[in-house]
């Protein structure tokens, strides 16, 4: 009897954590899940999916015969309905800043939600990660190819505060962060014909190199807040 | 049958009874150790060497070479992932062999970039070492064998995944310089497959930069 009550709390205590207002994430499929609930956005993949001021958004493709368009999309959670804006290029990710809610579009854009409509709001470099909205930094990614020409030029940086520096970041299941104060990216390099991983740690404010920490091989589901540099 | 390469004049001949039957163009390192940070370009090393075994080269140094070149994939529907066969028939997540969260959009635009479609190909066609390498050694103790302290070396002949595509496509094939290995032009490859040039075996000279033919 015990144990059943003590499950019953638990769960209880689990519900209230994850089953709160506003709370929303993405399954297969184009499956969106709010407040605990399944909805069909009507997307053949999401990207991201963001809960703003009890609005609920999500950003993926509709693959058509090997044809892909991108959207961004509000679902009503009231009766599953949506509200579509078609974008030219993926978005890969949603913020919210001030109480505006803002989308970070592949091909060089952050676009602002203003009076229903997504406007642009400012140039970026392509495959850019917002990291830190204000001031703005951000990471580029780039690919680990044998070929120097494909590489991409992977990139940190910050317009707002003046710095860019070259950083190899080619992993995107690991998502750089700033953490007590430490901007940390996972970073790979070739050193005798193999491949090895840290984390770069930088200055957020100056784009300065701080240290590195030896890593693992990246996996999905790797923080980089984990690793602290030795004292 | 011989093989010699002179990296001065991007020019590998095949020697049969020390008579040319057959030349062609590939493209070894640069001559002096480049600047690449991932990896510096170094030159292909002067030496003669052995020829040992033909085959779909995978290395987990480079991202794109963890997968053999002609693994078959398939898109996975309503997912950012792509799935590719393992060995056992199974089907494995690229986003987890690769440490990235939309692989589909990643082959898509590769794709795309080499090939013209934006689709999920049915094999793997992004190895940076293409569909075949073809290694050598240096026969250290004069056995004519890979043994002892002898290894495969890491300069290899193979074809570019660009050059692939090129032929593939109808586009004119362009070499271009190697990180140390030397590029082939894949119908090259086939034919010097054909006629047995890297048959097991094979003697292959690799000349000084400044040495001509």
């Amino acid at each position: 009897m015990n144990a059943i009550k003590f499950i019953l709390i638990t769960m209880a205590f689990v519900c209230a954590a994850s089953c709160s207002a506003g709370e929303i994430h993405f399954g297969d499929y184009g499956r969106v899940y709010i407040n605990g609930k399944e909805y069909r956005s009507g997307l053949t993949a999401i990207y991201s999916a963001f809960s703003f001021s009890d609005r609920f958004f999500v950003s993926g493709l509709i693959d058509k015969k090997g044809s892909d368009s991108y959207f961004i999309k509000e679902i009503n959670p009231e009766n599953g309905s949506s509200v579509s804006w078609p974008q030219e290029n993926k978005v890969s990710q949603f913020y919210e800043l001030e109480n505006k809610l803002y989308a970070v579009r592949d091909e060089r854009e952050i676009l602002k939600l203003e009076d229903n409509q997504w406007i642009l709001e400012k140039e970026i470099k392509p495959r850019s990660y917002v990291i830190q909205p204000k001031p703005l930094i951000a990471c580029t990614w780039g690919q680990d190819t044998l070929d120097s020409r494909h590489r991409l030029d992977p990139v940190c940086y910050s317009p707002d505060l003046g710095w860019q520096k070259d950083v190899f970041w080619t992993s995107t299941a690991v998502e750089p962060q700033i953490c007590h104060g430490q901007l940390k990216v996972l970073v790979s390099y070739h050193r005798q014909h193999a491949l090895h991983w840290e984390i770069l740690v930088m200055n957020p404010e100056s784009g300065e190199e701080i240290g590195h920490i030896p890593a693992s091989e990246p996996m999905l589901g790797m923080d980089v807040c984990n690793y602290e540099l030795e004292k | 049958m011989e093989l010699h390469f002179y990296p001065g004049q991007n020019l590998l001949v095949v020697l049969k009874s020390n008579k040319p039957v057959a030349k062609f163009e590939a493209m070894g390192g640069p001559e002096k150790i480049g600047e690449d940070p991932r990896m510096a370009e170094e030159p292909t090393w002067p030496g003669k060497y052995i020829i040992e075994k033909v085959e779909a080269y995978r290395t987990p140094t480079w991202r794109y070479s963890k997968l053999a070149w002609g693994t078959k994939l398939k898109p996975t529907p309503g997912k950012t992932d792509v799935w590719y066969q393992l060995k056992s028939g199974k089907w494995g997540s690229l986003n987890q062999l690769f440490g990235l969260n939309d692989t589909q959009s990643l082959v898509k635009s590769l794709n795309k970039q080499y090939y013209g479609k934006s689709e999920i190909p049915a094999t793997w066609l992004f190895n940076d070492f293409g569909p075949l390498a073809i290694r050598w050694f240096k026969d250290i103790n004069g056995n004519g064998i890979l043994d002892g302290k002898e290894t495969l070396s890491g300069q290899m002949f193979h074809t570019t995944p660009e050059n692939e595509a090129e032929k593939e496509t109808g586009n004119p094939v362009r070499l271009v310089h190697s990180h140390g290995c030397i590029h082939l032009k894949p119908n090259d490859r086939d034919r010097m497959m054909a006629i047995g040039a890297f048959k097991k075996g094979t003697i292959f000279t690799v000349h000084k930069y400044h040495e001509r033919y």
